[in-house]
């Protein structure tokens, strides 16, 4: 809480400039409860959207975003501006994914896929597609597609999943991911280079 | 450049990945090469295709994170504070051998620092009896006895106004306590009367976004209507109206974005038409439109 003298900070979600977040971190650093909300509250959709996308479980999702950010809430006082509080906050996220993937592998478990009649379907897809005012046939084209997608992304390794997943879906720079997953933005851009190559192969009848 | 190479690069291509220089001979080379560019088209294809897995999560799975770990981080702030004290009361009984001539020194030190200390404490202010004892902790003593560390836990009233900074802080933090959601819906009935300052109109707005208790959001509202013109409230009433579960609370959110509806407000109400499956809402949400004569449907 600001003290005596000290000017209260507004800070309003999804526009903070780079000067406001440093202000918003430091009182958050300083038990400011409201302050780490605001900064959840910026970037906890594009986390739970990482995490979504890569897990196909509302479930799993949920549970990321709460181990994500409560090592944010008990680590905060150990972030020293060394890098973007954004990369600090997506390493965390991305190893928690990683993680979470390399198990499923271990365990052989996919649980985004299920098998039908037209072949494997994405579970979360399937809910999404409920539109009865849509075509039917669009929709059994677009769920096969979806199952198609979600059974390549299922084979490729975690760490060419998650690059692809970062480029493709949540739009960041190759150098970005690199600094984020602790490699070059070569080898960044190898992985996403097998995993372009994967889809294409699997999907090029498709389109 | 040879189309091994091109093939390569496509993707980054389509990323824009590649470097002004290496775009140029791409581009170039693809002009000329009927293969390459069929092989772009397929691959540009691919990426549109991907777009259809593309899913944001929903608004509901968002604010049950965000309840969620607010009770989760405030738990744990309370067990550190437990914490603190416990260390602070163990660190209070270690006992000291001191040679015997100077415990009644030390007897008549804690007797000043108790009547000073309590003349310094507000007279305003009414210490009662402890009213409960935990015992956190035992040791056996050498002397064959045994040494308790107790948590003790004391009421006291503090009166004082809202100006008062000390009176302000502890209501804030109280709007906050997870374990109570009476005592955070009567804290923000209080504050209430600030709702025009800074620090409390934040915690009214994180009350409204974050508390799991649909009766504190319905309070955090009610208090915020002073100030429902401010656009960082009107921001946040948007994002109630399209998200909240609770249809008590939506209705408060379309009745104060109503008061005033301007052109980012019209956006928000013509998604609420959309999305809203309650009559009593859609029907608020239509009248505010027409009143404003904006139009029901976005194009």
């Amino acid at each position: 809480m600001p003290g005596k003298g000290e000017v209260a900070t507004v800070f309003v979600p999804g526009s903070i400039s780079n000067m406001d977040e440093a202000a918003l971190i430091r009182a958050a650093q300083a038990g400011d409860q409201n302050a780490f909300e605001t900064l959840v509250e910026t970037y906890d959709q594009g986390v739970l959207r990482l995490a979504g996308n890569l897990l196909r479980s509302e479930q799993d999702a949920f549970d990321i975003y709460q181990e994500t950010f409560l090592r944010v809430y008990k680590n905060l006082h150990n972030f020293r501006f060394d890098c973007s509080f954004r990369t600090w906050l997506y390493r965390i996220v991305t190893n928690l994914c990683l993680d979470h993937l390399r198990k499923r592998k271990v365990r052989k478990e996919e649980p985004a896929a299920m098998a039908t009649s037209d072949g494997e379907l994405d579970r979360m897809a399937v809910v999404a597609e409920e539109n009865p005012h849509q075509d039917p046939q669009r929709n059994l084209l677009s769920q096969q597609l979806r199952g198609r997608i979600e059974r390549v992304l299922g084979e490729l390794t975690p760490r060419e999943r998650m690059v692809f997943e970062m480029r493709h879906y949540q739009g960041m720079r190759l150098r970005a991911i690199g600094e984020t997953l602790g490699t070059t933005e070569e080898a960044a851009k190898n992985c996403l280079f097998r995993a372009t190559q994967k889809m294409r192969t699997a999907l090029g009848d498709f389109v | 450049m040879n189309c091994d190479a091109v093939k390569q690069d496509l993707s980054l291509y389509l990323y824009g990945e590649l470097s002004f220089d290496e775009e140029e001979r791409l581009e170039q080379h693809v002009g000329e090469c009927s293969s390459c560019r069929e092989e772009l088209e397929s691959l540009r294809a691919v990426h549109g295709a991907l777009d259809v897995r593309e899913t944001e999560p929903s608004p509901e799975l968002l604010l049950a994170c965000r309840r969620e770990l607010r009770a989760r981080t405030l738990a744990i702030r309370q067990s550190e504070d437990n914490t603190v004290w416990v260390r602070l009361r163990r660190f209070l009984t270690v006992t000291v051998p001191s040679p015997g001539f100077l415990r009644p020194v030390g007897a008549l030190a804690l007797l000043a620092f108790g009547f000073v200390g309590g003349r310094l404490w507000d007279e305003s202010r009414t210490v009662n009896e402890p009213s409960a004892l935990r015992v956190r902790n035992l040791t056996a003593n050498q002397v064959g006895g045994v040494d308790l560390i107790v948590e003790e836990v004391r009421q006291k009233t503090l009166t004082g106004s809202l100006d008062d900074e000390r009176i302000r802080e502890m209501l804030l933090t109280a709007a906050m306590d997870p374990s109570d959601p009476g005592l955070r819906a009567r804290t923000l009935e209080v504050l209430k009367q600030q709702a025009e300052q800074t620090e409390v109109r934040r915690a009214l707005l994180k009350a409204l976004s974050w508390d799991s208790n649909p009766g504190v959001r319905l309070k955090a509202i009610e208090a915020l209507r002073p100030v429902s013109r401010d656009p960082e409230t009107r921001r946040v009433l948007a994002r109630v109206l399209l998200e909240d579960d609770n249809p008590g609370v939506r209705t408060q959110a379309v009745d104060l974005l109503a008061d005033e509806v301007e052109i980012d407000v019209i956006g928000t109400l013509q998604e609420a038409i959309a999305r809203e499956s309650n009559p009593y809402i859609r029907q608020k949400t239509l009248k505010a439109l027409r009143e404003a004569n904006a139009s029901v449907e976005t194009f």
